[in-house]
C-alpha cells in the first residue's frame, strides 16, 4: 500500500479551514507490520477510514497493489509543487495496482470488502448475531461465497471454537474482540487496519488480543497497520510511525 | 449467510416492533378482503340471472324491492294481499271468463305464495303442489318448477303435501335445525307433535316479549326437501288452501287491530264500523264483505243520533277495560272454520272469491311475454303489479350495495395507507436505531445499494406477510359473516374462493409497503460511514 501526496481537510462551522491530513508519501510493503502512533486529535482515525476507502481524500493516491509497481508511481504533486487534484491527474498507475481514490463508492466498498480488514476499538459487532454468524456476515459482502470451514479455522486459533454459537452479550470484553479479530480476517485480507484494537482491554486480555492479530496476518500475509497509543503495544511492532512527524497538517 | 436470511435475523431482533406492524398490516388487508369477499358473494346472491321463473305478482301498493326480497328471499314483511281470483285467471287453460283478460299465451307456469304464519320463528309459506312439480291431484307434471334455471325441488324423505290437507313439506335447513322429522302414524296427533312430527302454526311472526298466538290446525310433516342452498331451505311449506281453513285469518286484522285499541266491536254503531277502522288504519275496501257482515250483522242502527257523532267519540263509546291477561290464557280455542268432506280434504268457511295470496310466481314463454306481463299490469289489469326479480335484484345492488360497498373499499384502501404509514415509521424508527449496525455493515463491505435493497425487502417483506395473514383473516371473517348471513336468510357465501382482485391487493400492498420502506431506506444509505462508527 503506497500513500501518495495525501490531503484531507475539515471546514469548521464557523467557515475555517482545518487541515487533517498531510501526507506526501507513506508506504507499506506486504506483510509488514507497523505501529502508528499520535496524539489524541492527530487525525490516526481518518487516516484510516481514508485508507479504508470510508472517506475520500481532497486530493491524492492511495494506491493497492505490487509495492515495486506502486514504487514508479511519481509523487506528481510534489513535482509540480502544487496539491493536483487526483480526478485529473492522467493515470499514470501501473496494470495490476489499483487508486482507491479513483473508485466509485460502491466499487470502494467491494474493494474493502474483499481486501481490508477492520477491527475497531469497540468490537462492533452485530448484537442479533452468533459469533459463527459474524464471522460470516464478514463474508458477506465478497462476492465471493462464504467460506465456513474458514470461519470455524478462525474462530477457533482465537480461542473461541466452543462459543461458536453465543452472541456477543454472552461473551466477555476480551472475547468480543477476539471474535472482532476474526472477522476482519474472515476474508483472508491483504490489509488489517486496527483502530486501538486493545483500547478497551484488561492489559492481559490486550496482549492476548494483539498476539492473535499478529500471527493471523502473518498467517494469511497481510500487512498491518496499527494504530495504538499503548507503549507496550507498540514497541512490539517492527516499525513504528509517528503521525505527528509524518503529517504535515500536524506541525 | 444470504441476504435473505440477513433480513429475517434483523427482523427477529427487533420481534416486537416487527409483529406489531405487521398486525396493522394484517387488519387492513383483512379488512379490505373481507369487503372484497362480501361484496362478490352480495351480488352472487343478489345479483342472480338464473331464477327459474320471470314473474312476481304482487301487491302494487308495495315496492318491486319489498315484494322481491319477501318472496325470493323471505326477508322483510309480505307489503299485502292480491285476490286468489287473479291466480285462477292467469292458470285458466280454458277461455278467460267475460271482462278477464286471457292468459294463455302469456303464462307457462304459476304458483301461488302465502305468507303470515311462522313456526319457532321459521316462515310457513302456503303454495301448491305445482312448486314441487306435482299436479293438483300429487301427480308428477310434465316440465317441473324451477326455483333456479334448470334447478327443481327434490325430495330428501317423503312426499309433497295433499292439496286440501293438513300435511307439510318442510325445508332441509329447518328439519336439521329444528329436528323435524316425518309424521309417525304409529303415533298419537300429540305425541307426533311433541317429537317432531306435526306442527301447529303461529299467527305471524311475534316478537321475543310477545305472547305467541297458535293456530289450532297442526300439520303433518309428509316430506322433506333436499338443499337448495337458497333461502327456500329455512321455510315450511304447507298447502295454501289449508291457510284459509284458520279461524282467526277470517277477520283477524280488525280482530288485532281492535284488540290493540280495547275497542269492542259490539259497541260501535251499524254503518260506522268504516269510519272507525279508517281511523285505525285499516282500509275498508280491503276488508271482505262476509267479514263485515260478522261484526255490523249483530247491531242495527241505533237512530240518526250516531249519523252525525265524531269518530272519535264513537272510538270513546266503544273502549273498553283491557281484558286482564287471565281472561285471556282463559280464552279457550279458536272455533274451527272449517270442515271435512267425505274424501278428508279440507273445505275451508271461508268463500274462494275472498281467497287472497301474498304473490304469484310465474313463468311466461319468454322474453317478449314476460315484457308483456309487465304492461297487462302496468296499465289494465290494475290488480296487482307485476315485477321481475332479476331486474329488481339488479337495480337494488347496483343502486345501495354497490355504491355501499365502493365506500367501504375505499376505506379499505385509506387502512391501508395508514399501515403502510405504519410500515413507514416502524422501519424509519428501526433504521434511526441501527445506524451504527449499518455503518458496521458498510464497513464489512455492503454498499449504499445493497443496504437499501435490504431495508426494502425487510418492508417488502413485512408488507408479504401482514398481507398474506391478513387475506386468512378476512376469509375467516367473511366464514363468519357467512354464518351470520345463513341464520338470517339461510343463503351461506363462498368464503373460501381466492378471486385475482385479492391477489391483485396483496401484489399491491407489497408495492405499497415496499415504498413504504423506501423512505427509511434512503436515510440508512445516507448513513455515514465514518461518523457512525466512531459514533458509540
Amino acid at each position: 500500500m503506497d500513500l501518495i501526496e495525501l490531503k484531507k481537510r475539515y471546514v469548521g462551522p464557523d467557515g475555517s479551514v482545518v487541515p487533517v491530513i498531510d501526507i506526501s508519501r507513506f508506504t507499506l510493503a506486504a506483510g509488514e507490520q507497523v505501529a502508528l502512533v499520535g496524539s489524541s486529535g492527530s487525525g490516526k482515525t481518518t487516516l484510516l477510514h481514508m485508507i479504508a476507502g470510508i472517506l475520500t481524500p481532497d486530493s491524492g493516491r492511495i494506491l493497492y497493489g505490487d509495492a515495486a509497481a506502486t514504487a514508479t508511481v511519481p509523487n506528481t504533486a510534489a513535482a509540480a509543487g502544487n496539491t493536483l487534484d487526483y480526478r485529473s491527474a492522467p493515470a499514470a498507475i501501473p496494470p495490476g495496482v489499483v487508486d482507491l481514490c479513483r473508485l466509485s463508492e460502491a466499487d470502494r466498498d467491494v474493494f474493502r470488502g474483499a481486501n481490508i480488514g477492520y477491527i475497531f476499538q469497540t468490537h462492533h459487532l452485530l448484537p442479533g448475531f452468533t459469533a459463527l454468524e459474524n464471522v460470516l456476515l464478514g463474508m458477506s459482502f465478497t462476492g465471493r461465497s462464504p467460506d465456513p470451514a474458514w470461519a470455524k479455522h478462525l474462530l477457533q486459533e482465537v480461542g473461541l471454537g466452543e462459543r461458536l454459537h453465543y452472541k456477543p452479550d454472552k461473551l466477555s470484553v476480551g472475547q468480543q474482540q477476539r471474535v472482532a479479530v476474526a472477522r476482519a480476517l474472515a476474508n483472508r485480507p491483504k490489509l488489517v487496519l486496527a483502530d486501538e484494537p486493545t483500547g478497551a482491554l484488561d492489559p492481559a486480555s490486550a496482549q492476548q488480543v494483539l498476539e492473535l492479530i499478529r500471527k493471523l496476518c502473518t498467517e494469511v500475509n497481510a500487512s498491518l497497520l496499527i494504530v495504538s497509543h499503548d507503549p507496550h503495544i507498540t514497541q512490539q511492532l517492527p516499525r513504528v510511525v509517528d503521525l505527528k512527524e509524518l503529517n504535515k497538517a500536524s506541525k | 449467510m444470504n441476504h435473505f436470511q440477513l433480513v429475517l435475523k434483523q427482523m427477529r431482533q427487533r420481534a416486537l416492533g416487527t409483529w406489531l406492524t405487521i398486525f396493522s398490516v394484517l387488519l387492513g388487508v383483512a379488512m379490505a378482503v373481507a369487503i372484497l369477499i362480501i361484496h362478490r358473494e352480495a351480488q352472487n346472491i343478489f345479483v342472480q340471472r338464473d331464477f327459474g321463473y320471470d314473474i312476481l305478482l304482487g301487491p302494487s301498493k308495495g315496492s318491486p324491492l319489498q315484494l322481491t326480497l319477501n318472496t325470493v328471499y323471505h326477508m322483510d314483511a309480505s307489503p299485502g294481499v292480491i285476490p286468489y281470483e287473479l291466480f285462477e285467471d292467469i292458470t285458466r287453460k280454458t277461455a278467460p271468463l267475460p271482462g278477464h283478460a286471457d292468459y294463455r299465451q302469456l303464462v307457462k307456469q304459476a304458483v301461488p305464495f302465502m305468507v303470515g304464519d311462522s313456526f319457532r320463528g321459521r316462515r310457513i309459506v302456503g303454495t301448491s303442489p305445482a312448486m314441487f312439480g306435482f299436479d293438483d291431484a300429487g301427480k308428477p307434471g310434465k316440465s317441473p318448477w324451477q326455483y333456479r334455471e334448470n334447478k327443481s325441488y327434490q325430495f330428501a324423505q317423503g312426499r309433497v303435501f295433499g292439496l286440501k290437507k293438513f300435511e307439510a313439506v318442510v325445508g332441509s335447513d329447518v328439519a336439521a335445525t329444528l329436528h323435524l322429522h316425518l309424521y309417525d302414524d304409529k303415533l298419537t296427533p300429540e305425541e307426533n307433535e311433541a317429537q317432531g312430527g306435526a306442527f301447529r302454526a303461529t299467527h305471524g311472526m311475534p316478537g321475543p316479549n310477545e305472547k305467541p298466538d297458535i293456530h289450532k290446525p297442526r300439520w303433518k310433516i309428509v316430506g322433506i326437501l333436499a338443499p337448495t342452498h337458497t333461502a327456500n331451505d329455512r321455510v315450511l311449506f304447507v298447502p295454501f288452501v289449508s291457510l284459509y281453513a284458520i279461524a282467526e285469518h277470517e277477520g283477524g286484522m280488525i280482530d288485532q287491530a281492535l284488540l290493540r285499541a280495547n275497542i269492542d266491536p259490539n259497541r260501535i254503531p251499524a254503518g260506522r264500523l268504516d269510519d272507525v277502522l279508517q281511523s285505525l288504519g285499516i282500509d275498508p275496501k280491503q276488508v271482505p264483505a262476509s267479514i263485515k257482515k260478522k261484526f255490523n250483522m249483530q247491531h242495527p242502527a241505533t237512530g240518526p243520533s250516531v249519523e252525525g257523532k265524531d269518530v272519535s267519540a264513537l272510538i270513546k263509546d266503544a273502549t273498553v277495560a283491557p281484558a286482564p291477561v287471565a281472561a285471556e290464557e282463559d280464552e279457550g280455542e279458536d272455533p274451527d272454520a272449517y270442515h271435512l268432506d267425505s274424501k278428508g280434504d279440507i273445505i275451508p268457511d271461508l268463500p274462494s272469491d275472498e281467497w287472497a295470496l301474498s304473490a304469484i310466481m310465474v313463468k311466461t314463454f319468454g322474453s317478449f311475454q314476460q315484457a308483456s306481463m309487465q304492461y297487462t299490469f302496468k296499465v289494465i289489469d290494475d290488480r296487482a303489479a307485476a315485477v321481475n326479480p332479476a331486474d329488481v335484484m339488479r337495480e337494488f345492488f347496483n343502486t345501495f350495495l354497490s355504491s355501499s360497498t365502493t365506500i367501504l373499499l375505499i376505506i379499505s384502501v385509506l387502512v391501508i395507507v395508514v399501515a403502510a404509514v405504519g410500515i413507514l415509521v416502524s422501519i424509519y424508527n428501526s433504521v434511526t436505531a441501527r445506524k451504527k449496525e449499518i455503518a458496521i455493515l458498510r464497513a464489512l463491505g455492503a454498499t449504499r445499494n445493497r443496504v437499501l435493497v435490504l431495508i426494502c425487502v425487510e418492508a417488502a417483506f413485512i408488507g408479504l406477510f401482514g398481507g398474506l395473514l391478513g387475506l386468512l383473516v378476512g376469509h375467516g371473517l367473511a366464514a363468519v359473516g357467512s354464518g351470520f348471513l345463513n341464520s338470517l336468510i339461510g343463503q351461506s357465501i363462498n368464503w373460501f374462493l381466492v378471486d385475482r382482485f385479492e391477489l391483485l391487493y396483496l401484489f399491491g400492498v407489497t408495492i405499497l409497503a415496499t415504498l413504504a420502506g423506501l423512505v427509511p431506506a434512503l436515510s440508512a444509505y445516507r448513513t455515514s460511514v465514518a461518523t457512525n462508527l466512531v459514533a458509540g
